[in-house]
């Protein structure tokens, strides 16, 4: 196992006034934003993480990447625990998980020359001796489809699609064993975003990379990972293995979402079923967080949260109508 | 205080002409929009689909001549038989909201955070139909109600930073709608929203349309989002209108490399089956473009015929038009999405 | 590898603190190097001693032999208004770049790490900018003793705060971008982060300010000349002549005009070059 996430769970404290002891909010309990998610990836094997805003998808990959510490869980890259390392040694182990965040527009320093921010990474990792830096550095931007000569020119010379590229070449400069791909094409036009996830797919295949995808588009997910995890308040509600196709999913919030999605059948929108509305602004605060909206919803939904069950083939369902229609037998 | 509309004076059979419009910065060099022409009929709902730098919104915005500082529209557009781009500023402000409604990717565009909801439709109401307070205050929780805001008469009283992001789009169709308009131009209004969510505005507004026998403009940049609500499609590039027809042709039979090319690159059209087809390059900024066919840096099938002189427009079937020389040649580029429905693809 | 990423801008940008600016740059900028070059060649080029006196000469007008007259000592102004510009420039920069230094650093950490360091630094500043600016110095030279080495003391325990709060408020913004948080997902250390990429990018505002602060500082110098807690006689200052030679105002005026002028034609330089500067600013935040 490569990378192995045990029981994450982060709650962001919410500044309120004084009056407030924290963890309240208003009187309800604060939802954490991400609670008891779990994943396991083999080297080379890669994951979609699907889901909407709020599901903490972000905060899942910021827990992976430990740029935000869980509250809870522990994450172990080739059996070292991460989550334990002090400040030092966890500096040094970042470079194997590496994260291309959503908008390529500010995560480039624009003051640096993209040329001077490749090369910094590989002097810090000294991954790289002094005199063959240049070369390493039209390597990677050969790798990621741009000329030798973007280099000498800053983040504000080029469009998107291109700055997104350059993200994804100082990501690889560190040589990582593990990639976090973060919503990487939403903020893109449609025309360019095939050009990135093509990137993404060539990169996983040609460097044996385990890739992390996470987005809220379905089809973008399933084009570069076979393996998909759902999420939704805060938890991994799904975990569709390789060889399950979509349309097998059985939690009623990926249903949900699989009836929901546009697509480029005119007329999908009457075909499509009311399924589950969103007329609440915010979660429950105890037991399963879709009981809301659920049409499978019944009594064990309100106040326990549904465990992660597997029900065959390591397809994963945290849902009480499911594991109970199983009879409970799945968790052999 | 409120003005009272002539809503009255176009008929709700009417139909929205646009012809040739242009949009021009005022100090900047091509207009970022050439030569628009499409109609929409009554109750109709037509689709305008492109990515940024297309014009698709300021098309829209122009209709209701809500152009930003500097920009200036030429060309016609007619609703109901009266030349939009030609009436006065009151004659204008008379139409939008009880004619002709618009809402917007952002709802807090149109919701002022220190109104509450219930009080801010109310106010569309009383100032276009000339209702008494409470009558309006009744009509805008009938309303919230339709929109599918539950508890209307309590959540009347709230403010729109306690709804989420779907529910104040909802309010923001209540209002767009409360005075009954006979148009409604929807400028990307699921964008912002979620998977789940997007649907449900998608079916509300359906359902609105047919209600009140409204035509509808959408404009967005996804494909999948107008597939499922428009009568009728144009989609967009560089300030052009490339293509246009029935929406099932052009989803089923794109006349247009820019077409095939977009629907070829989504996920869909492999399956799972080896690389997605990327346009090269990158979306043009109008402004610049060079003259000629405005895709042509970017075509497969482009001959140096395409980049001298503008692309005249070809109808390839009745009702389905496409900018493009090279029609006879769209089989080389072999459209991957042809035909069936995609939805377990 | 995969398809075409575009073409890469042929002409770069022009990059670097000097972007294309009006001439009231080059105008600040020649005009304050024009200054520092006649103060640096003072010795050389100036008429008389700067502390001769000729007490018989006191208070002649502007003549041939004094293009700008004389003081009450019989001093030459001209003289002393070259000589007192090297003591100014330097009141200016020095005032100005020990607390810029000290102001940014603690500023950065303070925005950087957030927390207690920032809640700490924020009561500092509280209490710093509770008192005015110029009581504050008076009363730490009023303890230190006068001369100009207590006048850089005081000034800099003042004045830090302000580069403080500045750079501290602009850190506390940029830290959240992504950049940052990239940076740090590449395994960067806190001290890289804070000054190549943090520092860059927040430093400007406090630059700006700065430039105007350089201003303040030798008027500060000046009122300082006026208790005697200054610069000590007979070393020329041009607040110190103005203090001085206040009671002439009216009988012989040009005691304090050209010192004044002096002043006045440094700080619109000065301020030239801020303005340029923030205008900078407004257009690489645009950008």
């Amino acid at each position: 196992m490569l990378l192995v996430a045990e029981h994450l769970t982060k709650t962001y404290a919410h500044r309120r006034g004084w009056s407030t002891p924290p963890g309240r909010d208003r009187g309800r309990d604060v939802r954490p934003a991400l609670a008891d998610a779990s994943l396991s990836l083999e080297r080379g094997e890669s994951i979609g993480i699907v889901g909407e805003s709020g599901s903490g998808k972000s905060t899942l990959a910021r827990c992976l990447a430990l740029l935000d510490r869980p509250d809870a869980g522990r994450v172990l890259l080739d059996g070292v625990e991460l989550t334990r390392l002090g400040a030092g040694s966890l500096r040094r182990s970042r470079r194997r998980i590496q994260v291309v965040f959503q908008d390529p527009y500010s995560s480039l320093n624009p003051r640096l020359t993209v040329g001077s921010a490749l090369s910094e990474v590989l002097l810090v990792h000294r991954l790289v001796p002094r005199h063959r830096i240049g070369r390493r550095v039209a390597e990677l931007l050969d790798q990621v489809g741009m000329p030798a000569r973007a280099a000498d020119r800053y983040p504000s010379d080029f469009s998107g699609g291109q700055r997104q590229r350059i993200c994804v070449a100082r990501a690889l400069a560190a040589e990582p064993e593990v990639l976090i791909a973060d919503e990487p094409v939403s903020a893109l036009d449609v025309s360019i975003q095939a050009q990135i996830l093509n990137l993404l797919a060539d990169l996983r295949t040609q460097l044996a990379l385990s890739v992390i995808f996470i987005s809220h588009d379905l089809y973008v997910v399933r084009y570069i990972a076979p393996k998909i995890g759902v999420m939704f308040g805060g938890r991994i509600v799904e975990v569709l293995p390789e060889g399950v196709p979509l349309e097998q999913a059985r939690h009623p919030y990926t249903q949900a979402l699989l009836n929901s999605r546009s697509r480029l059948d005119p007329g999908w929108l009457a075909e499509s079923r009311d399924l589950a509305t969103d007329l609440t602004s915010s979660l429950p605060a105890t037991g399963c967080p879709f009981r809301e909206r659920c049409p499978r919803v019944f009594a064990p939904c309100r106040d326990v949260d549904p465990p992660a069950v597997d029900i065959g083939h390591g397809h994963l369902v945290a849902c009480h109508y499911v594991t109970n229609s199983y009879g409970g037998s799945a968790r052999a | 205080m409120f003005p009272i509309s002539c809503a009255g004076s176009v008929r709700p059979n009417a139909t929205l002409r646009v012809e040739q419009l242009t949009v021009v910065f005022r100090g900047a060099g091509r207009p970022v929009v050439r030569g628009v022409s499409f109609e929409i009929a009554p109750g109709e709902t037509f689709g305008l689909v492109g990515e940024s730098g297309s014009g698709k919104s300021l098309t829209c915005r122009a209709i209701l001549r809500l152009l930003p500082r500097g920009a200036k529209a030429g060309g016609r557009v007619t609703y109901g038989g009266r030349a939009l781009l030609e009436l006065t500023n009151a004659e204008m402000q008379a139409l939008r909201g009880s004619t002709i409604a618009m809402i917007f990717q952002d709802p807090m565009t149109a919701l002022n955070p220190v109104l509450r909801v219930g009080d801010a439709i109310a106010q569309v109401i009383a100032s276009h139909e000339g209702v008494g307070a409470r009558a309006s205050r009744k009509r805008a929780i009938d309303m919230m109600a339709r929109v599918g805001i539950r508890d209307a008469p309590r959540r009347a009283a709230s403010y729109p930073h306690e709804f989420s992001g779907g529910m104040r789009q909802r309010i923001h169709i209540a209002m767009a709608l409360a005075a009954r308009p006979t148009l409604l131009l929807a400028d990307e209004p699921t964008t912002a929203l979620d998977v789940i969510v997007q649907a449900e505005i998608l079916r509300l507004l359906d359902d609105l349309r047919r209600e009140h026998g409204m035509s509808l403009l959408l404009v967005s940049h996804d494909f999948r989002v107008v597939a499922g609500l428009c009568d009728r499609l144009g989609v967009m590039y560089g300030g052009e209108l490339v293509e246009m027809g029935p929406a099932r042709t052009v989803l089923h039979h794109p006349q247009h490399p820019y077409t095939i090319g977009l629907m070829n690159s989504l996920p869909e059209a492999v399956a799972g089956r080896g690389r997605l087809q990327a346009i090269p390059g990158s979306p043009p900024d109008p402004e610049h473009a060079p003259p000629g066919c405005v895709f042509a840096p970017r075509c497969a099938l482009a001959v140096s015929a395409c980049t001298e002189a503008p692309v005249p427009v070809v109808e390839t079937s009745p009702g389905h038009s496409s900018r493009c020389l090279r029609i006879d040649r769209l089989g080389e580029l072999r459209p991957a999405l042809v035909g069936a429905d995609r939805s377990g693809a | 590898m995969s398809t075409a990423a575009a073409v890469v801008p042929a002409r770069p940008v022009r990059r670097g603190w000097l972007a294309p600016a009006g001439p009231s740059l080059w105008v600040g900028m020649i005009g304050i190097l024009t200054i520092a070059v006649l103060a640096a060649l003072a010795p050389l080029i100036a008429p008389y001693d700067p502390t001769a006196l000729a007490l018989g000469k006191g208070l002649t007008p502007p003549s041939a032999a004094h293009w700008f007259g004389t003081d009450q000592l019989g001093r030459d102004i001209l003289t002393r208004v070259l000589y007192a510009a090297r003591i100014d420039l330097q009141i200016g920069t020095i005032g100005v770049l020990i607390p810029l230094v000290m102001g940014a650093v603690i500023g950065l950490f303070a925005g950087y790490y957030a927390g207690w360091p920032d809640a700490l630094l924020g009561r500092v500043i509280d209490v710093v900018t509770a008192f005015p600016f110029l009581v504050l110095v008076l009363a730490i030279v009023a303890m230190l003793g006068p001369g100009l080495r207590n006048f850089y003391i005081a000034i800099s325990l003042v004045s830090w705060v302000a580069y403080a709060r500045i750079v501290r408020g602009e850190a506390l913004s940029v830290r959240g971008r992504g950049y940052i948080l990239a940076a740090r997902s590449l395994g960067f250390g806190d001290l890289r982060i804070m000054f190549r990429h943090l520092l860059p990018n927040v430093i400007v505002p406090a630059l700006v300010f700065g430039m105007s602060d350089f201003v303040l500082d030798i008027l500060a110098g000046a009122s300082l000349g006026f208790f005697g807690l200054g610069v000590q006689p007979p070393t020329p200052e041009w607040g110190v002549m103005i203090a001085e030679g206040r009671n002439f105002i009216i009988t012989a005026p040009w005691v304090v005009i050209f010192p004044g002028v002096a002043i006045i034609v440094t700080s619109f330089f000065v301020s030239l070059i801020g303005d340029n500067v923030s205008d900078l600013v407004r257009r690489v935040r645009a950008a």
